[in-house]
């Protein structure tokens, strides 16, 4: 009868269920911290980008001193009518942003800051994002369409529109109406949106000027290359702006939120604290196996075991930890983000390349551990089993 | 290569330690290991005896003289040439140093692992016979920590052997064992190494064993010392201790040997019968206790050993070896009577019966 293969680590590993319990609920948590960091800081960057992904546009002109969608510098409106002259381009809308003061219609003693963009609703506009007759709507005085995606700080505006045509409250000591819903979502930096026409924000923000605008959105002829207009554009256009394409100024704001931001920084840290923390623990459980095992493995090696065998021992171990630890990583993580998702309306998901980074870094932490545990190993001298 | 014996071992020093730690542990050791042969390697702690069974299974390496293990020497050799050699070496440890999360038939398949066969083809069958060889064949698929101790060490010895080695070291093979498992324990090593033809190295301070060896090499100081000085000074000092702590059991015991000796000895011959009877006897009449009887029986036996060793005395032609031995014996004998500086008629007497006994021609002193 043919013998089959003895795989020493699981068995070591197996023979202790008390340390395996504990090894692989170290592990999970190690994952669990890695794998809810990645997944808060794809968070910040998906909803970092959620209006650039929003908008309709193929380049960006904006003030060479914007970094952040928050906090756009002005630019001469002229500069994006200048575009619109440049071969290869379809259409230009300026844009004004500015966060307003909302007050809840309800509890009018609290008061939000909410992302408000304009545009003149003559031009071509921001897309699918409004419907053509709520675009209309807006040459109205004083008339707001709201992200139905907004925080419930903001009010109850979804359910009072369902009674009534408009809601009215006041912004910035105006009275202004919501007409209408639209549908986009929140990420760290803001927490609501409206979108109105350039004139009710210029009604709204009186030291803002209509010849002065945030942001030129520029779509190209659909034959041409973004690039290839960017770069006529940069040509055309003087120096004191910054002309990008959709990508870049995506890029920008990540980079942004990466970076610059103490969140970013907070999040990345999580990241590897996660890393740490389990490579500690992996090392600290494998180390007392092979401190337990030690007169075992000197036996091993006067039989004629090599520290290469023994060392593949240990990594066996290393590999099912890490494993065993991740699968129930995946199932755990998968509920913190359902319900942080729900509480934070943040885009939250366990994404293939989130788990596929997390098991390979809970893969590298446990071989790590591994090969410090096996320093260990080589200690164990054959002749002192005599 | 100068034999075929599987173990040389020529003037091997060893040192422990650096600089002024610098400890010599080996002096000059020199030996030769037939296969077949058992040698049992004893001596008091720390007389070197675990370093140089830890040279010869290639588990150190030697740092000066020659240690030729199957034709290998281990001096100034790559750890892995000690590794391959470590592998053709059966080893049986003091503790069974079983793997304790392996079955029985797992630890044993460890060693079969390391013959470098690809197909594990047959392995479960040469497990279950070498498990049959140490009586543990029906307790194959248990786990190291459901068996005694007697049971866990003969695993251990079905592990050292499982893989046919041409040598088996084995270090206090049943120092964690009773008496009974212990000799078990050893006799089977002994069986299964006869029939292997393997060379067998067997570390032990246990006295009980000393017997199943074809040999002993008795180490104190890192040096090879003569058997009959160590078995000299060791029994020499029991009887001492026994003569200061016990003086009238000394004395009684002592002359009980003697009498025994005369009586049993009479005939020129003692079969096991015999011993048994004596044995019987001692302890239902004389009252001894079995220990006590035990001390007679063997201090009487090593007196049988000069008169029942020889039927016939053996005649001597003058100016040969034996000659000569057989008038420095006498002339000893004179020495000692002449002692207390008076040679009585009755001492000269009992020298001219035992020369008469051994058939040494007498002579009168000069």
């Amino acid at each position: 009868m043919r013998a089959r293969y003895i795989p020493v680590g699981w068995r070591q590993l197996r023979h202790n269920r008390l340390r395996l319990l504990a090894a692989v609920a170290g592990i999970t948590f190690a994952a669990v911290l890695m794998l809810v960091q990645l997944g808060f800081r794809a968070a910040l960057f998906d909803s970092g980008i959620r209006w650039h992904q929003a908008w309709d546009y193929d380049i960006a002109i904006l003030s060479p001193k914007s970094e952040y969608l928050l906090e756009l510098h002005d630019i001469p409106r002229v500069r994006v009518f200048q575009a619109g002259g440049v071969e290869g381009v379809r259409a230009v809308t300026p844009v004004y942003t500015k966060q307003g003061r909302w007050r809840n219609p309800e509890k009018p003693k609290i008061v939000w800051p909410i992302f408000v963009s304009a545009f003149d609703p003559a031009d071509e506009g921001f897309g699918q994002i409004i419907s053509p007759q709520q675009q209309e709507s807006l040459r109205l005085d004083d008339y707001y369409v709201f992200d139905r995606l907004s925080r419930p700080e903001y009010g109850p505006i979804v359910a009072m529109l369902e009674t009534a045509d408009t809601v009215t409250l006041e912004m910035n000591s105006r009275r202004i109406r919501i007409g209408g819903l639209f549908e986009v979502g929140n990420s760290f930096g803001i927490n609501g949106a409206l979108i109105t026409s350039d004139l009710n924000f210029l009604r709204l923000f009186p030291d803002r000027k209509h010849s002065a605008v945030s942001l030129g959105l520029i779509q190209t002829q659909p034959a041409a290359v973004a690039e290839e207009v960017r770069d006529a554009i940069i040509t055309a256009l003087p120096p004191d702006v910054t002309v990008v394409t959709r990508a870049q100024f995506q890029a920008m704001e990540i980079a942004y939120w990466d970076s610059s931001t103490p969140i970013g920084y907070v999040l990345n840290l999580g990241v590897v604290m996660g890393l740490v923390v389990g490579a500690i623990i992996v090392y600290q459980i494998l180390f007392s196996d092979v401190q337990d095992h030690l007169k075992e493995y000197a036996t091993l090696k006067a039989m004629g075991y090599t520290n290469r065998y023994l060392a593949g021992v240990v990594l066996q171990e290393a590999a099912i930890l890490a494993v065993a630890g991740f699968i129930p990583a995946i199932a755990l993580s998968l509920v913190v983000f359902k319900v942080s998702a729900d509480a934070t309306n943040l885009p939250l998901e366990l994404t293939l390349d989130k788990a596929g980074m997390v098991l390979g870094l809970t893969l590298v932490m446990c071989v790590v551990a591994g090969l410090l545990a096996m320093q260990k190993v080589r200690s164990a001298d054959p002749a002192d089993v005599f | 290569m100068s034999s075929g014996n599987p173990i040389q071992v020529e003037s091997v020093s060893y040192f422990y330690g650096k600089g002024n730690l610098r400890k010599q542990i080996l002096f000059d050791v020199s030996t030769q290991i037939a296969a077949g042969e058992i040698i049992i390697l004893t001596g008091p702690s720390g007389s070197g005896k675990t370093t140089l069974l830890t040279l010869v299974g290639a588990l150190r390496s030697c740092q000066d003289g020659v240690v030729r293990v199957m034709g290998q020497e281990l001096s100034a050799v790559s750890e892995s040439a000690l590794v391959k050699v470590r592998r053709r070496i059966g080893y049986i440890f003091q503790q069974h140093n079983l793997l304790g999360s392996l079955t029985v038939a797992q630890n044993i398949q460890m060693a079969l692992e390391l013959g470098g066969e690809r197909s594990r083809k047959g392995w479960n069958e040469r497990i279950e016979t070498v498990l049959g060889h140490v009586g543990m064949a029906e307790h194959m698929y248990k786990m190291p920590d459901q068996l005694s101790g007697g049971q866990k060490q003969r695993i251990g010895i079905a592990r050292a052997l499982v893989h046919h080695p041409s040598i088996i070291l084995a270090d206090e093979p049943t120092a964690s064992l009773d008496k009974h498992s212990g000799r078990d324990v050893v006799e089977l090593i002994q069986r299964l190494a006869k029939e292997e033809g393997a060379a067998v190295v067997l570390v032990t301070h246990d006295n009980r064993i000393l017997d199943i060896a074809d040999r002993i090499l008795h180490l104190e100081d890192g040096r090879i010392k003569n058997l009959m000085d160590a078995v000299g000074d060791d029994a020499g000092r029991l009887l001492n201790i026994m003569a200061r702590f016990e003086p009238n059991a000394y004395t009684e015991l002592a002359a009980f040997a003697l009498a025994l000796t005369r009586v049993a000895s009479a005939d020129q011959h003692i079969n096991e019968e015999e011993n048994i009877t004596i044995r019987r006897i001692l302890h239902e009449v004389s009252g001894l206790s079995e220990g006590e009887a035990e001390l007679v029986m063997h201090l009487s036996h090593s007196m049988l050993g000069i008169h029942g060793a020889r039927q016939e005395p053996v005649i001597h032609a003058p100016g040969s070896e034996g000659y000569k031995r057989q008038q420095q014996l006498l002339e000893s004998l004179y020495a000692v009577a002449a002692a207390d500086g008076d040679v009585s008629p009755e001492e000269l007497t009992e020298i001219d019966s035992i020369a008469a006994e051994l058939g040494i021609i007498t002579r009168p002193p000069e």
